[in-house]
């Protein structure tokens, strides 16, 4: 169901309890996107967020994948070069958090370590843990710990710590994996196709202005850093350069090249089909609530 | 194996490797791995069976591991102490090394006059008594020592952690060089400073298994179960 099929749904339900929203009280497009939109984000974070630890929202995530994929970020994290007076030495480095994101669900990194056993370059996933329970992996004067797999902990909202044993010589190419806030609903959001596959992508600039965000739907090259090309994968956020209006897509045979703009906007919820009916409930409902406030308040001030 | 690996192999049977919570840092590892060892060490050099005591030499298996241990010390006769007031007649102390442990051979090289009149040189066993034994022969020809045998008594040293051989002649030769065959103690085992265990390879897994034995019994009964199980 994509955005306009779900308004007149709304529509459609809103009337069914009271009469007076088919002419009196009708909400226009715009707030019905704006319910839409909070239905999603309040359904999201009620069936599959609403757990007391981060441990927790994780199983849930996984054991809800096939309906949060289209929600899931794979992303380099931005890594802070140095941190001092942590008490573990060299032996962790700072992440910063994407400001989009829901929970985390895995970090994995580029991982060396001297000894036992020793590692060059070993891809591997971290553990979870808080910063507190890794005080017995800090190496002092009296203490070697060993424990031969890089931990990731929540330092702030903003940061997270990867931290090692007294072995843990690197830690490289930190990625992570989470789940991210919702694009919302948009009447303005659009989408440009190639005609087939292995083809250029033409004129984006019909769909997106210079310097915004557009996403990506498959593998191609285009201008991310002017003047050299970047290739970017499905999913990916680029920016639209300055005269830069082609997406090449011709090396990539498999692919059939698409982009929506802006980024951050879609037309469809990315929540599964079968759930789209329940998002225009849970938005009715929101609705109906808050119209019952204002009835109330309306009562009272007559 | 390294002093490293043998903390890994004790965390991984105590079932803590792949755990943040870690009962022993690796001071107390080091601590474990050395009792661990002394009493390796000490229960392959001999063990007492009933009334018979077998000794570490009794096959080609306990010779091969603890053979990195054994080391020689030669004492010149310039080195020794005869001034001392604690000696015996014709007694000379020698301070054996730090890491003497067990003695496993003893000779001295002598000179002496033989019946010619001549300077004749020997070398002769050295035989470890008791203080009672001393007393009991000291004067018996037939067992006090002569130009093919001396004595060897144990005695201090006011160094700490040594201690000192008094050997005993007939007072008719006098000892050029003291021969000590000795099992050494072994270094310690230090994780902090990668200290390795210098014994055969051969007892590193018992080493450390002996050492997580130690530290399981060193847990609180509770602590000791949950291990268990988690393993």
């Amino acid at each position: 169901m994509n955005v306009l099929e779900m308004q007149i749904m709304f529509q459609v339900k809103a009337e069914a309890i009271n009469a007076d929203f088919f002419d009196r009280m009708r909400p226009d497009s715009y707030d019905i996107v704006n319910y839409l939109n909070k239905s999603i984000d309040r359904y999201i974070r009620k069936k599959y967020l609403d757990l007391p630890t981060h441990s927790l929202r994780r199983a849930s995530i996984m054991s809800n994948m096939d309906a949060l994929k289209d929600m899931v970020e794979n992303t380099n994290a931005l890594v802070e070069d140095s941190i001092t007076g942590f008490p573990h030495g060299a032996s962790v480095i700072r992440v910063l958090l994407p400001t989009d994101m829901l929970s985390l669900i895995s970090v994995y990194c580029t991982y060396t370590r001297s000894d036992v056993p020793p590692m060059a370059s070993d891809i591997l996933f971290t553990d979870f843990v808080s910063v507190e329970e890794t005080k017995d992996i800090v190496a002092t004067d009296a203490n070697k710990p060993i424990f031969p797999r890089p931990v990731a902990a929540f330092e702030n909202e903003f940061n997270l710590l990867l931290i090692g044993d007294a072995y843990t010589t690197e830690f490289s190419s930190v990625k992570l994996r989470y789940l991210r806030a919702p694009f919302n609903l948009s009447l303005t959001y659009a989408e440009l196709e190639a005609s087939d596959v292995g083809t250029d992508l033409l004129n984006i600039q019909a769909i997106i202005a210079d310097n915004n965000y557009f996403r990506t739907f498959a593998k191609g090259n285009y201008y991310n850093d002017v003047p050299d090309a970047i290739t970017f994968q499905a999913g990916d956020k680029v920016k639209k350069q300055i005269g830069y209006n082609t997406i090449v897509g011709t090396p990539y045979t498999a692919w059939k090249q698409k982009i929506g703009a802006p980024y951050g906007e879609t037309d469809t919820p990315e929540l599964p089909g079968h759930l789209h009916e329940e998002i225009v409930d849970l938005a009715v409902q929101i609705f109906m609530d808050e119209a019952k406030l204002k009835l109330v308040q309306k009562a009272q001030s007559a | 194996m390294t002093a490293e690996e043998m903390q890994y192999n004790f965390e991984l049977k105590m079932g803590t490797l792949y755990s943040l919570k870690k009962p022993f840092i690796s001071y107390d590892i080091n601590q474990f791995l050395n009792e661990s060892q002394d009493s390796l060490v000490e229960g392959h050099y001999s063990v007492r069976d009933g009334d018979r005591r077998e000794h570490f030499e009794v096959d080609e298996k306990l010779r091969t591991e603890l053979a990195e241990l054994i080391t020689n010390y030669n004492v010149q006769s310039t080195s020794f102490d005869t001034s001392n007031v604690a000696l015996h007649a014709n007694g000379a102390f020698v301070t054996v090394p730090t890491d003497f442990m067990y003695s496993l051979r003893e000779e001295c090289n002598i000179v002496y006059t033989d019946c010619n009149g001549n300077t004749a040189s020997n070398t002769i066993r050295v035989k470890p008594i008791t203080h009672d034994e001393y007393i009991m022969n000291v004067d018996n020809p037939f067992k006090k020592p002569y130009n093919e045998l001396a004595w060897r008594m144990d005695y201090s040293s006011p160094t700490a952690d040594t201690k000192r051989h008094e050997l005993i002649t007939d007072g008719d030769y006098s000892i050029q060089t003291y021969r000590l065959r000795y099992l050494r103690r072994p270094g310690r085992i230090n994780i902090l400073d990668g200290s390795d265990c210098e014994l055969n390879v051969s007892l590193h897994e018992e080493i450390v298994n002996r050492a997580v034995r130690l530290a399981m019994a060193t847990l609180p009964k509770t602590e000791n179960v949950e291990q268990k199980t988690e393993s």
